[in-house]
């Protein structure tokens, strides 16, 4: 069964009037919000926020779901929308310099911890299809249904990215043959 | 062959394979004779692969409890009804939140119920009854649920928060009947 399918079952359900089981959503996507989340604002506390925001959002709106993209999707369009609408309520939390960002949590190898770090750097447009493919691993045609632009425009944005992160990265790591 | 390297963004997507046939075999024909386009290539992998290899994160246990206590509130039975005498055919179906608490070792969750749209006023003041009736059930058994659980382990910070979450509902909700609903 798919996951759209799945959904639409779900909203049918809710519209029923059946209970419909938020706990198993929650639990299903949550570690997806709250890692994007992550990615996106660089800090904890924020990204917990956020991810209350998000479900919170997907609680209320889960009635008005048309079930026509898969949920996954639908829950990546509002938690990328949160978070774009908190980056622009904190201005200036969106810069984070390397050499202030926390020591990352996660991640063993030198330049993941270095990519979790320089991410938050990142202009808007560029880091959220960044953690969107790079990190979260979605299709570029996924990403155009999230953030409502072209396929093209996302693969613009992801080598941009890749290109800007390659040229900020530059000076912290020697060696690239680390690997 | 290096007076012309390429952009780095193009390299990014060869690596994709997002060039059309053509020039991505005119590319790669130049990165191989280029040391410096080869070595961005490279860089360009490695921050594929690591990015690709970064932990999917879980937020703290008590994000959840956090999104419960804000639906619940969002949730209330809205006593209103009764002394408005709102019209029943504007009143859509009403979602109320049951807080259930759970077993020692298992979350407590959200249940959702859904209310018949009432036709009349006097359905309405009826189908409101019958909301504030399951809404106080509903915290009475997670109240039952959350003194058993503690008492096999009063040391559980989740149960304890459930526990409370619940006596501040039952609170909130006693009062807004005591009030009329205002």
């Amino acid at each position: 069964m798919s996951e759209a399918i799945t959904l639409t079952e779900t909203y049918t359900k809710a519209r029923a009037g059946v209970s419909f089981d938020f706990e198993r959503l929650y639990l299903d996507h949550r570690g997806k919000v709250y890692s994007t989340a992550y990615r996106m604002v660089g800090n904890r506390a924020d990204a917990e926020d956020i991810t209350q925001d998000v479900f919170v959002k997907v609680y209320k709106k889960i009635k008005g779901f048309r079930g026509d993209s898969a949920v996954s999707t639908w829950i990546y369009r509002i938690a990328m929308n949160t978070c774009l609408d908190f980056l622009r309520r904190n201005k200036r939390r969106q810069a984070v310099p390397i050499d202030q960002c926390p020591e990352p949590q996660s991640g063993s190898s030198k330049l993941m911890k270095l990519i979790e770090g320089t991410v938050a750097t990142l202009p808007e447009g560029y880091r959220r299809v960044f953690v969107l493919h790079d990190i979260q691993g979605l299709k570029h045609s996924e990403i155009a249904g999230v953030l409502g632009i072209t396929e093209g425009a996302s693969k613009s944005q992801l080598h941009r990215a890749r290109a800007q992160l390659r040229q900020k990265l530059g000076p912290y790591v020697e060696d690239w043959h680390w690997r | 062959m290096t007076e012309h390297h390429r952009d780095v963004e193009q390299l990014s997507a060869l690596l994709d394979n997002d060039l059309e046939p053509g020039q991505a075999e005119e590319v790669r024909g130049h990165v191989d004779t280029c040391n410096r386009c080869r070595q961005i290539l490279d860089q360009l992998a490695a921050i594929r692969e690591a990015a690709a290899s970064l932990e999917q994160l879980d937020p703290a246990p008590a994000t959840w409890f956090e999104i419960q206590r804000r639906i619940q509130q969002r949730r209330r039975p809205r006593l209103a009804w009764l002394w408005a005498g709102v019209p029943a055919a504007a009143a859509a179906a009403v979602l109320v939140v049951v807080l259930v608490g759970g077993q020692p070792e298992k979350k407590p969750r959200i249940r959702a119920v859904a209310i018949e749209e009432p036709t009349t006023g006097e359905e309405a003041a009826v189908a409101l009854a019958l909301e504030y009736d399951e809404y106080l059930r509903g915290i009475e058994e997670a109240l039952r649920e959350c003194r058993a659980a503690m008492a096999e382990n009063p040391r559980n910070p989740r149960v304890r928060l459930a526990y409370l979450n619940a006596h501040e509902s039952r609170m909130t909700a006693l009062d807004q009947l005591a009030s009329g609903g205002h």
